[in-house]
């Protein structure tokens, strides 16, 4: 009778995966987990990509979220998020004129940020996690996922995702602009073998909007991304 | 051959190469290994001495193996017969590493006999003896379990018969035990962890994109989406029948899987009583013999009146005693089907060994309906809708909804008491009441003083009681919605008592109901309660959490006070999407399903989703008492109580290990 107060922990690599028609052929991580109980837990998000080439680089994204579970479905986060990007070819824009932007050597950029918002399960199970970010600048942002299992049979499942990012003023440093940044869409149709391992291929399409998209454009990337991918969901 | 020599093979719950044979060739398995554990270990005598070892085993069968906890070495336990009137010793060694208990479920025992640890009594600890020791006051089938852990889940369960002093009101020429079960090889505290992580980590059966498309053509688009739509917003499925399924169980008659085929023989034209017990720590089972029809003569171990059906639904923990008669000179298969139709358990009943009968399909799982999720059905306007994919299950159902009225634009109606009497929480200013309770309000000056809600969302009635023995009306909900524990408070909640549940009735043959139920001899005083107690069952699937109130026992405040001798009414009101199969220990319950003095007597009733049940209670026995979901997991992890019965001068007392 005291199992009602066991502190569990949980592990998600939602996605080991290749992106295979990306010319870096980068590999990329997602992690969700979580500590706890069931009113407290401690989350920890890592989110990563490098390129498998030499000349490449990657980013990492990391959270340490406190939860408290305050509704049937939802709990309440609040923590912090460091990103850190190593990049070949850094830009530096000025925000209003994207044209100013110019090649510069490899180098890491890190930010920190407070990072407060929801996780749980909209109406219609929509996974959802929207999170509000305060960098250490005051730069705030917005990042919003939400995903959904559609069962095609008991073990073939297909879960479109969408992610969408957005920024009240521009951080030039990493390429952001103010507004509407990036929305990307995708699914990943699984097999599982069993519940906790499953084999996946996936395709997405990250768009670019407003100063993103043109920064970014001026390094040579395009407004829209198309990714096929492959990979893993494993759980414990 | 005498009844007792037929115990002999009734009791020989099995067969096992290699270990030991002691059951009969007929009962031997066609695969696999079992544990049979001793025949029959009633000791007639002056005092009934029977000895108990509680050890880990092998146990397995078609090639898998485990280590089961076993009694004697047995699953089940070794079948204990007593005589009413007289007094058992029964002494239990453990041989485990870890405490152990036992519970003699059904059984009314001195507060300090009824073996839960942390309530009764400390628990049996590794090396120790301890001496049961009781006088059996009833008669009966019943059984005993582990109240320790999982233990029940590994195994630590068995049998046991009280024979009555005066002579039985029916006859019969044979009887066996039909133990029903379910075994997994997983360890349970892994179970455990898998379905915290993933509620519907053993469920197989979910509604894919095919059953969507299969719904459009049944019910056209619309109407499917919004019933996708109307489950969705709650973040609920209507396929939410068992929580552990076949998946990862073996569902045992008798300790053995289907493919052994426990056998029990009879003559031609010979009456069989068959004692059917749920031993499941997870499972419901459908029960049928084809072929023949039942009569049922005992439940929870006390007469009935003799009501006659084809199929009935065995909640957990439950006892039935039915009769069957076969006549022809052929074999009959025992088909327990697992209520959400993940698996099944069977036998045969069969003139000579190594018959078989042909074993049925199961049938397609069920698909909870509106009703179960508490949707109000005293809706003005249509007398109820219904859902793609959705049996509005119950045909005696008092609101059977009409085939074609459909959820898309429905309103949902705003909470309104549906009968003056029975207002649920409304006008219970459930702040102000926060801790009125006085720890010695039975000593108070009598029942009915007190009226409110307790600490831990108890409510608590004395005035405007209805009638006994008379079916609770339909309530809206008001008032708390239990918190985060709670997910999908049921809107209205009713008797459901009446109706066979999700999945059955649907078949064109009789299933028995709990409002066929009567006692055999109705009461010569049927007094109305006093006071009236109400909790509300509640859970979330998504955190896999389950509480009363809200509230996990863990978190849970003070027991919950009875007095010696008072008249209750226990009312359980399920704000969940899951059955649950509710046992208060020490009492027998009257049942209150609209036949007054001939409500009939439980230890353990089904409450289904969006359910409203009422009992009736008179405490006696003193000390505290569990009062528990038999859903193992659901009791683990917090779907229990302590109800404290007052001495007769009214004090409380508590005894040895209850503070915990
Ligand atoms: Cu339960």
């Amino acid at each position: 009778m005291d199992l009602d107060r066991v502190i569990r922990t949980f592990v998600l690599a939602e996605q080991l995966e290749v992106h295979a028609n990306q010319p870096e052929r980068p590999v990329d991580v997602e992690l969700v987990s979580w500590i706890g109980g069931d009113y407290r837990r401690l989350f920890l998000r890592v989110q990563g990509e490098q390129s498998t080439r030499r000349s490449g680089g990657g980013e990492m994204q990391g959270d340490v979220l406190y939860g408290r579970f305050i509704a049937p479905y939802w709990s309440v986060v609040a923590g912090a998020r460091v990103d850190t990007r190593l990049r070949k070819d850094v830009v530096s824009v000025d925000g209003e004129n994207p044209s100013n932007g110019r090649r510069a050597p490899s180098a890491r950029s890190t930010r920190g940020m407070i990072a407060v918002g929801f996780v749980g399960l909209a109406p219609g199970w929509f996974e959802l996690e929207p999170t509000l970010l305060v960098s250490d600048k005051g730069d705030v942002s917005l990042d919003l996922q939400s995903s959904f299992d559609l069962l095609l049979t008991q073990r073939l499942i297909v879960q479109p995702w969408v992610e969408i990012n957005a920024a009240v003023q521009a951080v030039p440093e990493i390429g952001v602009g103010s507004g509407l940044n990036d929305v990307e869409v995708g699914a990943r149709m699984r097999y599982e073998i069993r519940r906790k391992f499953a084999p996946y291929l996936g395709v997405s399409l990250l768009r670019r909007t407003g100063v993103t998209a043109a920064t970014t454009h001026n390094l040579g990337e395009r407004r829209s991304v198309g990714t096929i991918m492959a990979g893993l969901r494993i759980w414990r | 051959m005498t009844r007792r020599r037929f115990l002999h093979a009734a009791g020989a719950l099995g067969a096992l190469a290699g270990l030991r044979r002691l059951a009969p060739a007929s009962v031997s398995p066609a695969n696999g290994s079992q544990l049979i554990p001793d025949v029959e270990t009633r000791v007639v005598g002056s005092n009934n001495r029977v000895e108990l070892v509680i050890d880990r085993t092998p146990f397995g069968f078609g090639g898998r193996r485990g280590i089961a906890t076993t009694i004697n070495g047995s699953v089940p336990g070794p079948l204990l017969r007593f005589r009413e009137g007289e007094r058992a010793a029964i002494h239990v060694t453990n041989r485990l590493r870890e405490d152990t208990s036992i519970h003699w479920h059904g059984l009314l025992v001195p507060n300090a006999m009824d073996g839960v640890p942390g309530v009764n009594f400390p628990g049996i600890h590794p090396g120790q003896t301890f001496v049961y020791e009781f006088p059996l006051r009833q008669y009966g089938t019943y059984w005993y379990h582990s109240h320790s852990g999982f233990q029940e889940q590994l195994g630590h369960y068995g049998p046991l018969i009280i024979d009555p002093i005066e002579p039985e009101p029916f006859q019969y020429d044979r009887e066996y035990v039909v133990m029903l079960s379910d075994w997994s090889f997983e360890n349970p505290l892994k179970i455990l962890d898998n379905i915290k992580k993933q509620g519907s980590y053993y469920n197989f059966q979910r509604r894919t994109v095919g059953d969507f498309f299969r719904d459009v053509d049944r019910a056209g688009l619309r109407a499917t989406i919004a019933d996708r739509w109307e489950w969705g917003k709650m973040r609920m499925s209507p396929i939410d029948i068992a929580d552990v399924t076949g998946s990862t169980y073996t569902y045992l008659l008798n300790g053995l899987p289907p493919a052994s085929n426990w056998t029990g023989l009879f003559r031609p034209g010979e009456r069989v009583r068959l004692r059917f017990i749920n031993a499941g720590a997870g499972s419901y089972f459908d029960v049928r013999i084809p072929g023949l029809e039942m009569t049922l003569v005992q439940a929870s171990g006390q007469h009935v009146q003799p009501v006659t059906f084809d199929e009935f639904r065995i909640e957990i923990a439950q006892t039935f005693d039915v009769i069957v008669q076969p006549t022809e000179d052929r074999a009959y298969t025992i088909f327990a089907e697992s209520m959400d139709r993940s698996g099944h358990a069977r036998g045969t009943l069969a003139p000579r060994a190594g018959m078989s009968a042909e074993v049925p399909k199961r049938r397609p799982r069920p698909t909870l309906g509106m009703m179960d999720m508490g949707m109000a059905m005293s809706m003005g306007g249509h007398g109820g809708m219904s859902m793609p994919g959705m049996d509005m299950s119950g045909t005696q159902a008092p609101a059977k909804p009409s085939a074609d009225a459909s959820m898309a634009g429905m309103d949902m109606p705003t909470p309104k008491p549906a009968a003056p009497a029975a207002s649920g929480h409304a006008g219970h200013d459930m702040g102000s009441m926060r801790g009125m309770v006085t720890p010695d309000m039975a000593s108070s000056g009598g029942a009915g003083v007190f009226e409110g809600t307790l600490r831990d969302g108890t409510i608590i009635r004395a005035s405007n009681l209805r009638a006994p023995g008379t079916i609770p009306e339909p309530v809206m909900h008001a008032g708390s919605t239990h918190g985060s524990a709670s997910a999908g408070t049921a809107m209205e909640t009713r008797s459901r008592l009446s109706e066979p549940g999700a999945g059955l009735g649907e078949d064109g043959w009789r299933v028995l109901v709990w409002t066929d139920v009567k006692r055999l001899t109705p009461a010569a005083t049927f007094e109305a309660p006093a006071r009236e107690i109400e909790l509300h069952l509640t859970g979330n699937m998504e955190r896999y959490m389950w509480s009363i109130n809200g509230i996990k026992y863990s978190d849970a405040p003070d027991p919950i006070p009875l007095k010696h001798g008072e008249r209750i009414r226990l009312t359980i009101v399920n704000d969940s999407m899951m059955a649950h199969p509710m046992h208060l220990h020490g009492v027998f319950m009257e049942l209150e399903n609209g036949h007054g003095p001939e409500c009939p007597y439980v230890h353990t009733i089904n409450v289904k989703p969006a359910e409203r049940v009422s009992l009736l209670a008179t405490p006696v026995d003193p000390g505290p008492w569990a009062f528990h979901c038999h859903v193992l997991l659901h009791m683990d992890l917090g779907m229990f109580r302590v109800f404290q019965v007052s001495e007769p001068d009214g004090t409380m007392t508590t005894s040895e290990g209850a503070a915990v």
